[in-house]
């Protein structure tokens, strides 16, 4: 089972240590994540540091359904 | 002090306007009643003697309490892929959400942007060509997959509508002569996925209720584009704060971490996921962010798909299957290799409305086409991490 990375010991943005802008980015493990299952046609993403991401991730719970029920 | 005065009633007033405020749309949708055809297929969406064996209906698959998708936690946390109405039938990927799905058009290649757009299913194979609707021929799909709810054929699935409770519902809809078994199957079927695409397309199913909608109403009526929310250029965090312009109760200069979240969501410079995850409004005039488009994220394999050891003949190839979603589709449906080639690998830009929503706060929800993933925060992580990969 593959569930659940988690994040111990790493920050959010996948990089180990403390560093900031390009240093912190130097560090960050190409291996984190297994390879793609297609290798080809992959789409080119952007990263984002660990703020954007924790902001990213909060203005997604706003998207839920319910909130006038 | 004046500044903290002022700052203080800012943040008040866009609270209102985030939290409160005028929620006339929200509620006008809420008291609209459901059409007979909504409740038809409702009715139908929720039958499981719709199966070959009563065991699943389509919400087995697609429950409301978490979004229009797989409802089973200990399944997200494990297989992702649900079951289908036999034992050890399994499909290859995670149940696509359900709802604030009907404004995808029929599948197309924009020759513009040089990229297709719509159809259903994770790999577009409803391309709404036959019913010109993509969304009730994938409605029509999983009665008669085997791998779902397996149904032998449309005469069998016509003659289990006769027998139910909403039969005379359905030709009150349809007509006296809508659920001739004998001479009309493929009418009937048609109109079975026709009415489960009506009961999609309501408002029960798509009540634009979030706290994001109320956002947006209040938006809009300030004369606001949210899509126009982004960070203002610059590095700096000091810099990052919302566009220059407006006072402090523009909509446009939102103060806390949901705003600056939608900001980089937008942002072309950060993390930019509204290129795909559209934040320009739909049908309803809400955003539904999607696209209706086609990527490759990158997916990892998820080594725990059941699909890989299916029998030869729903898996020929075994641990090595590869899931080459729309390409895969197109070259199956006949297109020449160089249509094809480029779209290997690619799934459909899910919209992302609800998809936090849990059943309890311990529920395990899975991201992915495959279920790779198992929190937002990973998946999240992984986008950005892909980021900093070739």
């Amino acid at each position: 089972m593959n569930g659940g990375l988690g994040m111990g010991g790493r920050g959010m943005d996948g990089c180990a240590g403390g560093g900031m802008g390009d240093m912190m980015e130097m560090m960050c493990d190409p291996e984190l994540f297994p390879a793609p299952e297609v290798d080809q046609n992959l789409a080119q993403m952007n990263h984002f540091n660990t703020m954007d991401q924790n902001n990213i991730l909060a203005f997604l719970k706003t998207l839920s359904d319910g909130y006038l029920d | 002090m004046k500044k903290l005065i002022f700052l203080l009633a800012g943040f008040i007033l866009v609270s209102v306007l985030f939290i409160g405020g005028f929620r006339s749309t929200a509620f006008a949708q809420e008291a609209e009643k459901i059409s007979s055809l909504e409740l038809l297929g409702k009715a139908i969406f929720f039958d499981t003697d719709l199966s070959v064996n009563g065991a699943q209906s389509c919400a087995t698959c697609h429950a409301p309490e978490v979004g229009w998708t797989g409802p089973d936690s200990q399944v997200n946390l494990g297989t992702v892929v649900y079951q289908g109405a036999l034992p050890n039938h399994f499909g290859n990927r995670k149940p696509p959400a359900s709802g604030y799905a009907g404004d995808s058009p029929v599948l197309f290649f924009d020759e513009g942007a040089g990229e297709w757009v719509g159809g259903m299913f994770w790999d577009g194979r409803a391309t709404g060509e036959i019913l010109g609707d993509p969304l009730a021929e994938q409605a029509q799909g999983p009665f008669l997959n085997p791998l779902e709810q397996a149904i032998p054929n449309a005469q069998v699935l016509c003659i289990r509508i006769k027998q139910a409770d909403y039969a005379g519902l359905f030709k009150e809809v349809w007509g006296d002569r809508s659920l001739d078994c004998a001479k009309d199957s493929a009418g009937v079927y048609e109109r079975i996925g026709r009415s489960v695409a009506a009961y999609e397309r309501s408002a029960e199913v798509n009540p634009f209720s979030s706290k994001f909608d109320i956002f947006w109403d209040n938006a809009v009526m300030a004369g606001k584009d949210v899509s126009k929310i982004k960070f203002s250029g610059g590095g700096g965090m000091g810099s990052g704060m919302g566009p220059g312009g407006g006072g402090i109760a523009d909509p446009n200069r939102w103060q806390n971490f949901r705003n600056l979240g939608l900001a980089a969501f937008n942002d072309p410079s950060r993390a930019n996921c509204a290129s795909c995850h559209s934040i320009e409004p739909g049908s309803a005039g809400y955003p539904l962010f999607t696209s209706f488009t086609y990527d490759n994220v990158g997916m990892p394999k998820n080594p725990d798909n059941p699909f890989y050891t299916m029998p030869e003949v729903w898996n020929p190839d075994g641990a090595d299957f590869v899931d080459y979603g729309l390409g895969g589709f197109l070259k199956g449906a006949g297109y020449p290799e160089v249509v094809y080639q480029q779209e290997l690998g690619k799934m459909k830009v899910p919209s992302l409305r609800n998809v936090d929503l849990h059943a309890s706060e311990d529920f395990v929800k899975a991201y992915g086409h495959n279920g790779y993933f198992k929190s937002l925060e990973d998946i999240i992580l992984f986008y950005s991490w892909r980021g900093l990969t070739p």
